[in-house]
């Protein structure tokens, strides 16, 4: 069985994916288990370029089938910020709560509350670069509602729904957010050409 | 690392009379795996002995260099494979070898470009029309050629001529 290494030390976006590739014949491991313990720097300027820079910071050191995602919320009024500093738009250490503060007195008296979160995966195999991505339009919310989710789901309404994402069971969120749709599409490649990809 | 005039500076006038040659197979329809070898010997672009994991060296962007000397090969979807093959005559008639070369796939926009920062050169593979713009050199000193997509180049001989004078002016620049 085939390793993809994800560039993440998050163990629960790692058993996420494991779950949904192991089927089609194939491993995800996290790159600590391959003795790689450093954080990596996101300093893009975009989600794709977050997304690159972390599956080849674990490329280069592995020189095996790597795998990252990034993911942010982009909103029209604000020409698409937060975005890549989605995590970090009130500052360091990250914090949601001050987050959305920060957003919702940015979006004070604003008509336009047009909004989409989008998630980039990258993977990279022999040298070649894949991208993949998900996205999910929406509103923002004039206030927090809901408990459930993280980040910015107390405050992003999708298209043609009226709950907010953290007022959504997991499995309805899941079923449509941007990240399972990004997810979607790289299943579909590795399904249509994953024994080309077998290194 | 080398800089763009650096880069132009190694070009000799016989790489150029190579370019005229090449072009002439280039627009034959059956490969030629000859040409391609003589293509991926050219050491004209030497590669950097700079480590791609080396730290950010742009001046006008705090961005990581994450691809120090590289050339970026950009396409929208997995070449076919008569397309790899053309794309192989068309980087190795630029005196590329594949070890210099990272291809991306995915849709790429011209926001997306800073992620390629410390390339020497990116080859854009996805415009629609005929009407391909100059290429452009951002102020990281990146080349970048916007080409028409290769399923049109494989069959449209004036394609494949509007990509080569593309080629040849950008690189004569």
């Amino acid at each position: 069985m085939t390793n993809i290494w994800f560039a993440s030390h998050n163990t629960h976006k790692i058993q996420e994916l494991q779950t949904l590739i192991h089927p089609l014949g194939w491993n995800i491991k996290g790159i600590e288990e391959a003795g790689i313990i450093d954080e990596i720097e996101e300093t893009g300027l975009t989600l794709q370029e977050n997304a690159l820079i972390k599956a080849k910071f674990a490329y280069d050191r592995l020189n095996k089938p790597c795998i990252s995602d990034d993911s942010g919320l982009e909103v029209s009024a604000l020409g698409g910020r937060p975005g890549v500093h989605s995590a970090r738009f009130a500052g360091l250490p990250p914090d949601s709560e001050k987050n959305i503060k920060l957003l919702l007195s940015t979006m004070k008296g604003q008509e336009n509350r047009k909004a989409q979160f989008r998630t980039v995966i990258c993977m990279i195999i022999n040298n070649t670069a894949y991208y993949f991505e998900g996205s999910i339009q929406g509103d923002i919310t004039s206030e927090a509602r809901g408990v459930g989710g993280f980040g910015y789901d107390s405050i992003f309404m999708p298209e043609g729904h009226q709950q907010t994402f953290a007022e959504m069971t997991i499995e309805q969120k899941n079923n449509m957010s941007h990240r399972s749709r990004a997810v979607g599409c790289w299943l579909d490649f590795l399904k249509e050409n994953g024994g080309f990809l077998n290194p | 690392m080398n800089n763009i005039s650096d880069w132009n500076s190694i070009r000799s006038h016989q790489l150029f009379q190579r370019f005229f040659f090449d072009e002439v197979l280039f627009l034959a329809s059956d490969p030629d795996p000859r040409q391609l070898e003589t293509s991926t010997s050219v050491g004209a672009y030497a590669q950097s002995s700079t480590p791609v994991d080396a730290p950010a060296q742009s001046p006008s962007s705090n961005s990581t260099s994450i691809f120090e000397e590289k050339v970026v090969v950009l396409l929208p979807e997995s070449p076919t494979e008569t397309q790899q093959v053309l794309l192989n005559k068309i980087t190795a008639a630029c005196g590329l070898a594949q070890d210099q070369t990272n291809m991306h796939i995915g849709i790429f926009g011209q926001e997306d470009i800073p992620q390629f920062l410390g390339a020497r050169l990116i080859l854009s593979f996805g415009a629609l029309t005929n009407i391909v713009p100059d290429h452009q050199v951002h102020s990281d000193g990146i080349k970048y050629i916007p080409c028409l997509p290769l399923g049109r180049l494989e069959t449209d001989a004036n394609a494949k001529k509007i990509l080569w004078n593309s080629l040849k002016s950008s690189i004569l620049a």
